[in-house]
């Protein structure tokens, strides 16, 4: 941990608003992308990512695991967009699906993609779907993990990886070259 | 294959992590996480326009908590007053034995028509020596949990109401909420019926076109049966559910509450249909017996069902609801038969009775006299499923079924519902599916098939119970061979008692849909009354309190009265635990205490401040017992 952070980190337990603004602007940038995931939209990421920082200043004291801030405030993060969409309900009326498809995507297909192109595609999925897809993709969930933490089967959880990756790839496949790229910068 | 996998999934992580977070909001949300970060900001919640719903909500706060503060300095002035003009009064009283006569006259006024600040200045009364009765027939304020959960007559003179008050309401709320018992919904096919059983064991079997909506046309296609089960004190008391029926003590077997939903809507159970609902024991009871909601039932049959009609306080709020068990008096104690593994089954599978052939194909249907389809919604499902095969399609009604020893002949040429299944044809034929949560009932089945295996009995014969044998497996048999004959009376008690102890569920036919208990009245004689003594300054309408008994099960619920709770007609020597949840100086606060009843009052002081979490994990200690 830098001298920095560790400043911060102390500043923070003694409820200093410099020290805190400093603390949540600097995981703003990488957060809020993983909040944006969940989300699809930034008034919707940025009340994840505060809900977020509200509990990791409520519980800075009882930090202790040094060294490892930004993975202990990511987990807080991912628990808080687990949470945000628990709340929207996507799951009550699950099914349990046990079989999955195994589809295969060139990955020739993503050098014409930029990220932003692919987090549209993904937003455009269903909300259960993308989640699941979110959890497994990106935070690197087991299915197993998924499964316990949004109250479905494994099995599910592996449909509905291989179901975002099955309708990933009829997007993919639909796209005009003309508007991928479009923002490759972000 | 695996390689290629990972390969996709390398390249997504790729690209997110190229990818350039939008910073363009950072400030702002920065502002709305620095207001959060104010003591006693709430959490952000979900809005189109975030920071301005913030930003209100916070200058709305705020403008609340002066308004608080200004009442509370208020009534500490009044209260400071009140204290001297009684100690005037006190000491005036002393003086004169007849100023001391007209003191306990207004003592009596006050207690029967409390009128918020303009009440007059008395001694407080002493409640040891009061009558239980004036707690309980206090029709105003007095009553918060006696009313009919309408939040309005709570809250009845509520113009005389500090504004804390609507805050505690508010926040009450909100906590019960929280920690309400999650619904279990089913989807299922109304036209098919099905069988349902939850996670607790509650099991119901649904016919075939079963429900019905408001103009009472027949509800088809899929359908949200939602169902929460109350079997635990934790549920129970996380509910406010109490186990009383016009002020007389009952002794549940659970409770459990069912709403149908058709495309978002209430729908409501067909005035000639039924659902039959098992529910599961370890301590069989046979003089237990269906109770059903006094308050909810009306509204059920009317077809507006709890929950999801705005309007309907009684059911929006677990903070008011105040649940008067009504006896079905259709219902008898006696356990049904146990389910015989068949029900009914909407059919359209079946081939129409005859087919005339010439210029048109014409196939002619026969529905059964008592079906629930009229003839048109019949042709109309055959013309869809068979148009392809007919030029026309002829639906009609057949005579009365025939029936031998009371037993009805099923014609193989009638359709829709006109077929009974076992649950194995039933699946096999896709007549219900997992959707319909079919997978249950062939636990049911095996179940009952069990069951019949060891004991057999039924209630035939008019007036006489008749045991009889069932042949299915001699090994297995636990009477004697002889005991198939006639039984004289002592023997049919005997067996029927060793019958009762074999059923692991109390088994009810509703007619209605919404609040069930399974109940019987409690027959204890030796009763008192039961006051809770909160600490001064603590107004009971501010608490929700509720008693269990830890021997037997059943929730009595609390009465208030100022800072007082009061329980009337309690069993003594009973060990209970008194359960509170409250506010308290703008905090939710609880307590739970193990008692022994038969005291008079007791004095409860040790208030804990709560979350939701906190309350649930506590009120978890009394499933235990």
């Amino acid at each position: 941990m830098s001298i920095n952070t560790a400043i911060l980190i102390k500043g923070c337990k003694q409820n200093d608003v410099l020290c805190q603004e400093q603390l949540y602007k600097l995981f703003y940038p990488d957060m809020i992308k993983v909040c944006y995931r969940y989300a699809n939209d930034m008034d919707g990421a940025g009340m994840i990512y505060n809900n977020a920082m509200l509990k990791v200043f409520k519980g800075i004291d009882n930090y202790k695991d040094e060294g490892k801030l930004a993975g202990w405030i990511k987990t807080i993060v991912v628990n808080c967009c687990i949470d945000f969409c628990k709340s929207k309900n996507i799951f009550n009326n699950a099914t349990n699906i046990i079989s999955e498809t195994v589809v295969t995507i060139l990955p020739d297909v993503f050098d014409r993609l930029s990220g932003k192109d692919i987090q549209q595609l993904i937003a455009q999925l269903p909300k259960a779907t993308g989640t699941v897809f979110n959890l497994y993709i990106y935070e690197g969930f087991t299915h197993k993990q998924i499964g316990g933490q949004l109250g479905i089967s494994e099995g599910t959880s592996k449909w509905h990886v291989s179901e975002a990756k099955k309708i990933l790839k009829l997007k993919l496949e639909n796209i005009p070259e003309t508007e991928l790229k479009t923002n490759a910068a972000g | 294959m695996q390689q290629d996998k990972n390969d996709i999934e390398n390249k997504l992580r790729q690209l997110e992590n190229q990818q350039l977070p939008d910073l363009s909001q950072m400030d702002g949300h920065w502002q709305a996480m620095n207001q959060m970060l104010a003591p006693g900001a709430a959490v952000s919640k979900p809005a189109g326009n975030f920071l301005k719903v913030s930003r209100k909500f916070l200058l709305f706060a705020a403008s609340v908590t002066a308004i608080i503060i200004f009442i509370l300095v208020y009534q500490n002035k009044v209260a400071d007053k009140e204290k001297q003009t009684k100690e005037a009064v006190v000491i005036e009283s002393n003086a004169s034995p007849e100023k001391k006569t007209e003191g306990t006259t207004a003592l009596t006024d006050t207690l029967e028509k409390p009128a918020g600040n303009k009440r007059k200045l008395t001694p407080d009364p002493v409640y040891a020596d009061v009558n239980m009765d004036r707690y309980f027939k206090q029709g105003d304020s007095a009553t918060v949990a006696e009313g009919n959960g309408d939040s309005a007559d709570f809250f009845v003179d509520g113009n005389d109401k500090p504004a804390s008050a609507q805050v505690v309401k508010t926040t009450l709320n909100n906590f019960y909420e929280q920690i309400q018992k999650q619904a279990q919904e089913f989807i299922m096919n109304a036209d098919k019926g099905g069988i349902i059983k939850c996670s607790e064991g509650t099991a119901f079997i649904i016919p075939p076109v079963a429900f019905a909506d408001e103009n009472n046309n027949n509800i088809t296609g899929e359908v949200k049966v939602v169902i929460v089960e109350y079997y635990k004190y934790s549920d129970m008391i996380a509910a406010n559910l109490t186990t009383m029926s016009d002020g007389k003590q009952l002794i549940t077997g659970g409770m459990v509450r069912i709403t149908v939903e058709s495309k978002g809507r209430p729908v409501k159970l067909r005035s000639d249909k039924f659902i039959d609902i098992k529910m599961p024991t370890k301590n069989f009871d046979a003089a237990m017996q269906l109770f059903e909601s006094a308050t909810g039932t009306n509204k059920v049959r009317t077809g507006y069902t709890m929950d999801t009609l705005a309007g309907s306080n009684e059911f929006t709020s677990a903070r008011y609801r105040n649940i008067n068990w009504q006896l079905n008096s259709l219902q008898s104690s006696i356990p049904m038969p146990v389910f015989d593994g068949t029900t009914n089954f909407l059919d359209m599978g079946d081939a129409p009775y005859v087919v005339r052939y010439g210029r048109k194909t014409v196939g002619k249907f026969t529905i059964p006299s008592n079906s629930a389809l009229t003839v048109d919604e019949a042709k109309k499902i055959l013309t869809e499923k068979y148009g392809y095969s007919y030029d026309k399609i002829k639906v009609k009604k057949s005579g009365k079924r025939q029936t031998r020893n009371n037993e009805e002949i099923w014609d193989n040429m009638q359709v829709g519902d006109s077929m009974r299944l076992t649950l194995d044809q039933a699946i096999r034929w896709h007549y219900i599916d997992r959707k319909d949560s079919a997978f249950y009932a062939a636990k049911i089945r095996n179940d009952s098939i069990n069951f019949y295996k060891k004991y057999y009995a039924r209630f035939i014969l008019g007036d006489s119970l008749v045991l009889k044998r069932k042949l299915f497996n001699q090994a297995e048999y636990a009477f004697e061979p002889r005991t198939a004959v006639l039984l004289n009376q002592d023997s049919i008690n005997k067996y029927y008692e060793l019958y009762l102890r074999t059923q692991q569920a109390y088994s009810f036919r509703i007619q209605n849909l919404g609040w069930i208990n399974c109940d019987r009245f409690s027959n204890y004689q030796d009763k008192s009354d039961f006051i809770i003594n909160l600490p001064a300054g603590v107004n009971g309408q501010d608490f929700v309190s509720q008693l269990a008994f830890i021997n037997i099960r059943s929730v009595m619920g609390g009465k208030t009265y100022e800072n007082k709770i009061g329980f009337a007609n309690v069993p003594v020597n009973m060990p209970v635990y008194l359960v509170g949840l409250g506010e308290k100086d703008g905090k939710v606060v609880s307590f739970i205490e193990k008692l022994k009843t038969g005291q008079k009052e007791v004095d409860v002081t040790n208030f804990e401040e709560t979350t939701a979490e906190a309350f649930k994990n506590k009120l978890a200690v009394l499933d235990l017992q």
